[in-house]
């Protein structure tokens, strides 16, 4: 009888340690899952998705730089080889004003639907916004599993310098997988040096094309003789307030812009020896090509120790270039 | 009688004992047998973010400073990675060059204890192994998409960099 208690206590002693270890191994160890036990994997999901965020936008930036800088030496190519300007009365809506055509190429590599943009897209390359993008994009599921998703919502031009414009994106990005998703939306708004393009006044109205280039020289004020003679030479442009701004060249609009630009014609060029010579024209570009006479006794024509034969402009510019013995110049009538 | 009772008891006590022991060890070796991952991971992403963010004019040595004189750096503002990007550009066989510019400009920024490789584009451009994969028990990778601005017409890129870091 009392072996046979020993016995019951040894196996029910057995049972209540097996019981107790039971529970101590399900609690204290991993086996269970508790309820935050995917935090590590989401925090570091949301990690990897906010740096993939901001490299898609700094991506973008540099590929709106990119597009937008194609799509304007696309129109500016369509401009010389139609010879027409912008209309500067339509709404950007319009499918015929410099706005749409702007997102067009840049979204589409078109000027409308049926236009190529000149030079935004080749076999080979498709220089786009929308497939810069398109190519990230479907990085994001090759290499860090998520779905990139992005929509470019508006595209703006704007001038705010003398040499640059600003075409502002406003950029969608969503991206998920299983475990997080993100959204965001940001005003990307992007200088682009306007150096390099055609000046859409010497491709519509002029005999030879020109393309920008800013000159080195810094000076606001206290232009001299030596300056006007590099800006000729270089075929340099400056920043003048009573000059028309790059994208005032390009739908005609003419008047005074504080980021006007302007350069000098080259009055030995074949094409304007052609022109027969007109007291009351100047070699200023915006006023040679476009036209704008003065009476003649304002129009002054330098010495040949200065500039080229018959190089003239209004008696304004002759002082704002510092030339002030009038032994340096005469009235050209 | 008696005195087998006191065997039973005897061996009962022996039996506990030894579960307890057992259930306990079982419970503290398996919790310490999982590798930390933790520091290795803040590790490598500080270093991606060192080779993403830091300018040469932050971190040069005669190493740079010599390519910079001989112009074969054009900007001391490119990043590190914005320079590896550049010298993989314009010429991706001289994965040397592209090596000997991670060393000598990270080198104080990251263990010398640790091995380390880094892909760009897939290609295997700075190998620090000091052993192999296969005998580490803790691999970590991370991955940056990488681009250059090559001129105003051209966006080289996007790439893929991999650093892979192992204990």
């Amino acid at each position: 009888m009392g072996l046979s208690r020993s016995r019951k206590g040894v196996v029910l002693s057995l049972i209540a340690l097996l019981i107790a270890v039971f529970f101590t191994i399900i609690f204290a160890t991993d086996l269970n899952a508790p309820l935050d036990q995917k935090n590590d994997l989401v925090r570091s999901r949301i990690s990897i998705m906010n740096s993939f965020t901001e490299s898609f936008f700094s991506y973008a930036e540099e590929t709106i730089s990119v597009s937008g800088y194609l799509a304007l030496r696309g129109m500016l190519i369509d401009q010389g080889l139609t010879h027409e300007y912008f209309d500067s009365s339509l709404p950007p809506s319009d499918n015929s004003s410099l706005e749409h055509q702007l997102v067009y190429c840049m979204k589409y590599g078109n000027l409308t639907n049926s236009k190529p943009c000149p030079g935004m897209s080749t076999p080979e390359k498709n220089m786009t916004l929308t497939v810069f993008l398109q190519n990230l994009s479907s990085m994001a599921y090759d290499y860090f599993k998520m779905e990139a998703n992005f929509t470019i919502n508006s595209i703006t031009i704007t001038q705010t310098k003398p040499f640059m414009v600003d075409v502002t994106v406003n950029l969608s990005l969503r991206l998920s997988d299983e475990f997080a998703n993100i959204s965001d939306t940001r005003m990307l708004a992007v200088p682009i040096s306007i150096e390099g393009l055609p000046d859409a006044l010497y491709s519509i109205n002029g005999t030879y094309n020109q393309t920008i280039r800013k000159t080195n020289i810094t000076k606001l004020s206290g232009w001299n003789a030596e300056d006007l003679r590099q800006l000729y030479d270089l075929h340099e442009y400056r920043n003048y307030p009573s000059a028309p701004s790059f994208i005032g060249r390009m739908k005609a609009n003419f008047s005074a812009s504080d980021y006007g630009i302007e350069s000098f014609i080259n009055n030995t060029d074949p094409g304007v020896t052609a022109y027969p010579y007109r007291t009351n024209d100047t070699t200023v570009d915006y006023q040679f090509w476009q036209s704008i006479s003065f009476n003649c006794s304002d129009v002054k024509n330098l010495s040949s120790s200065l500039m080229p034969h018959r190089f003239q402009l209004h008696y304004d510019y002759v002082v704002n270039f510092g030339i002030t013995n009038n032994s340096l110049y005469t009235a050209s009538c | 009688m008696d005195k087998r009772g006191a065997y039973f008891f005897v061996i009962d006590a022996f039996i506990a004992s030894s579960i307890i022991i057992i259930c306990l060890m079982i419970i503290f070796t398996s919790k310490n047998s999982r590798p930390d991952s933790g520091p290795a991971l803040l590790m490598i992403e500080e270093f991606a973010n060192y080779l993403q963010d830091s300018k040469l004019n932050e971190v040069q040595g005669s190493y740079v400073i010599n390519l910079s004189n001989a112009s074969s750096i054009t900007s001391l503002d490119n990043t590190i990675l914005e320079q590896a990007v550049i010298f993989y550009y314009y010429d991706s066989s001289n994965i040397t060059r592209i090596s000997q510019l991670i060393d000598t400009t990270t080198r104080s920024a990251s263990s010398q204890q640790r091995s380390m490789i880094i892909y760009l584009n897939s290609t295997l451009v700075y190998n620090r192994s000091l052993s192999t994969p296969s005998e580490s028990d803790l691999m970590i990778t991370t991955r940056r998409v990488v681009f250059k601005r090559i001129n105003e017409t051209f966006v080289y890129g996007p790439l893929i960099m991999e650093v892979k870091l192992w204990v």
